[in-house]
């Protein structure tokens, strides 16, 4: 069942049971839960400065539905990252770099996020993440990657629960997943299972 | 309690190695290197591993002839059957050709394309950087044992490209010879990029209807992640090492069980340390070690393709009974000695170790087993 989670934008992070975030930028959320680290779970991230803002969205996301967990504890997590616009924005702004330098040298800055995996390893790196990393894309339908969090669960009894993240260049969801029963309702998106289960515990 | 065992029951491998399996075993045995360098992009004298085979159409891209090269080789599947697709960057060469227009979605290309020659299938893209191959396949074995197919195929590919040749070159990764790779060497400075697809159909059932049987079986897959640096490997090893032993563990085998290890070995310094440096901490205090190869050696570093590669030609070692001479070697790193040599060597026991690292700290053990 879903435990935690949060959706952000640019400029705003909604969580499922903590208070709404508003900030002008990823910046700025970030010197947000630096300067409130008592109330967040604590996060690597050094490498923030140089991320484009796909990474950004999955290390803060990361640390906001973490931080949305009754309890939280990095053990055991894996995560999962779904669909989303992969690593499309990230393979043009290399390629455009890589041209508008004559097409004589590549900069490793802009490469290593050219793979879809980088935005969950990413997250993985800022909460100590050392379970199972890795992205997939499946047609839009939660059902499908419920199969996938199911065979994960029942594959490996050290996997406590799975942090999924559907990520795209101004927005992201991320979600926080237990073993107990409960399976993601049937959506086209992590955005519409997270807003059915905000409702879902609003009193 | 160790899990069903996941049986194969047909495996491709088109490489730089050799367009089919005959052809590569030949290049193996021979410890060859066949490193050119490619005529379809810039590759300023960079050699890589190439399918030398393939012809692609005027205009079509490369991605895709090598795709469609493996699916002629391919067995149909049905509807309750599923496919695994591993890649990194798919068809990458459609964003290098697009002179406007919106941003080619190059995995989705790729992905799209399989789909459309299975219609029936659920397909599934499975990205871990460099481990996708065997991440893929621990996905497929995880769905056999969950019962969401009767079979399962694992495609791994990805192609030589301007795009991924000059970000590796951006990142000092690429051997400064140019020409050669030397994994576990104690002079190596970096890999060669190859390209490749491979393919893996599997099955719980060990039925092929054949007279043949199964190919062999896969035991046991684990992954886990480093998080400690985006690029660089633990290079003490330790999370490789945990994630051996727990791989060893559910498949209910001690390391003396392992005949032999088909490492990830790039032929980078720290890779192929980092990797050194794990199986050090999971044999520790064992007298002889089972003999460990690199195929990048012979066919450059296959990205995506090279965990499905390491199945299928581990596979064929195991029914050879020996791991071919460890190309490109020429005096072993130190503390390598007792892993790696430049000739033919006995499996100890008909099991292997296959081993893929990648971007990220990802990690992916797998067992294989030959057929009795």
């Amino acid at each position: 069942m879903i435990t935690a989670g949060v959706c952000l934008t640019l400029q705003q992070a909604v969580c499922l049971r903590r208070e709404t975030l508003a900030y002008d930028g990823l910046g700025e959320l970030k010197k947000l839960i630096v300067a409130a680290a008592e109330r967040f779970v604590p996060g690597d991230l050094e490498d923030f400065r140089r991320a484009c803002d796909m990474v950004r969205l999955a290390q803060l996301g990361a640390i906001l539905a973490a931080s949305d967990c009754a309890a939280w504890s990095p053990a055991g997590t894996a995560l999962i990252g779904w669909n989303g616009c992969g690593c499309t924005p990230a393979n043009q702004a290399y390629w455009d770099d890589y041209q508008q330098h004559g097409r004589e040298t590549g900069r490793g800055m802009f490469f290593v996020p050219t793979l879809p995996s980088i935005p969950v390893c990413e997250a993985a790196i800022t909460l100590h993440l050392q379970g199972p990393v890795c992205y997939i894309r499946t047609p839009p339908q939660t059902r499908r990657l419920q199969e996938h969090l199911d065979d994960l669960f029942n594959d490996d009894a050290t996997i406590r629960q799975i942090m999924l993240a559907e990520i795209y260049e101004d927005h992201a969801c991320l979600l926080l997943c237990d073993r107990q029963p409960g399976p993601l309702p049937d959506h086209n998106d992590l955005t519409a299972v997270f807003w059915q289960a905000k409702k879902d515990l609003t009193p | 309690m160790t899990a069903a065992l996941v049986h194969i029951h047909h495996a491709e491998a088109i490489s730089a190695a050799g367009d089919d399996l005959a052809a590569a075993r030949a290049t193996f045995a021979a410890g060859a290197q066949p490193f050119v360098v490619p005529t379809h992009f810039a590759a300023r004298g960079v050699h890589h591993g190439l399918c030398t085979a393939l012809q692609p159409a005027p205009g079509e891209s490369r991605a895709i002839a090598l795709l469609k090269r493996l699916l002629a080789r391919l067995p149909a599947l049905g509807d309750d059957d599923a496919v695994f697709l591993a890649t990194t960057v798919g068809a990458i060469d459609c964003l290098e050709q697009n002179a406007s227009g919106p941003t080619p979605d190059c995995i989705g290309i790729l992905l799209d394309a399989v789909q459309r020659h299975f219609p029936r299938c659920p397909v599934t893209l499975v990205a871990a950087a460099c481990a996708s191959g065997q991440s893929a396949t621990a996905a497929a074995m995880r769905a056999l044992r969950g019962g969401r197919c009767r079979r399962a195929l694992v495609i791994g590919i990805d192609i030589c490209s301007e795009f991924v040749t000059s970000g590796f070159v951006s990142l000092g990764a690429v051997s400064r010879t140019l020409t050669v790779t030397r994994p576990y060497d104690a002079k190596r400075d970096g890999l060669l990029l190859g390209e490749g697809a491979g393919a893996l159909l599997l099955s719980l059932d060990t039925d092929t209807g054949t007279a043949a049987g199964p190919l062999g079986a896969l035991l046991a897959a684990g992954e886990s992640c480093d998080a400690a640096h985006i690029t660089a490997p633990n290079l003490a090893g330790e999370q490789l090492a945990a994630l051996i032993t727990r791989t060893l563990q559910r498949a209910g085998l001690r390391p003396e069980q392992l005949g032999g290890i088909i490492g990830h070995g790039t032929g980078t310094i720290h890779n192929d340390q980092s990797e050194l440096a794990a199986l050090d901490l999971v044999f520790a205090g064992q007298g002889a070690c089972p003999p460990l190869l690199s195929i990048k050696g012979n066919t450059g570093h296959t990205l995506a393709a090279t965990g499905v590669l390491q199945i299928v030609y581990g596979l064929d070692f195991l029914r050879q009974g020996q791991l071919p001479p460890q190309a490109g070697l020429l005096q072993p790193a130190a503390g390598a000695e007792r892993w790696v040599a430049a000739k033919t060597r006995p499996l100890r026991c008909p099991r292997l170790l296959s081993l893929n690292v990648g971007f990220g700290g990802l990690n992916s053990a797998l067992i294989l087993e030959g057929r009795a």
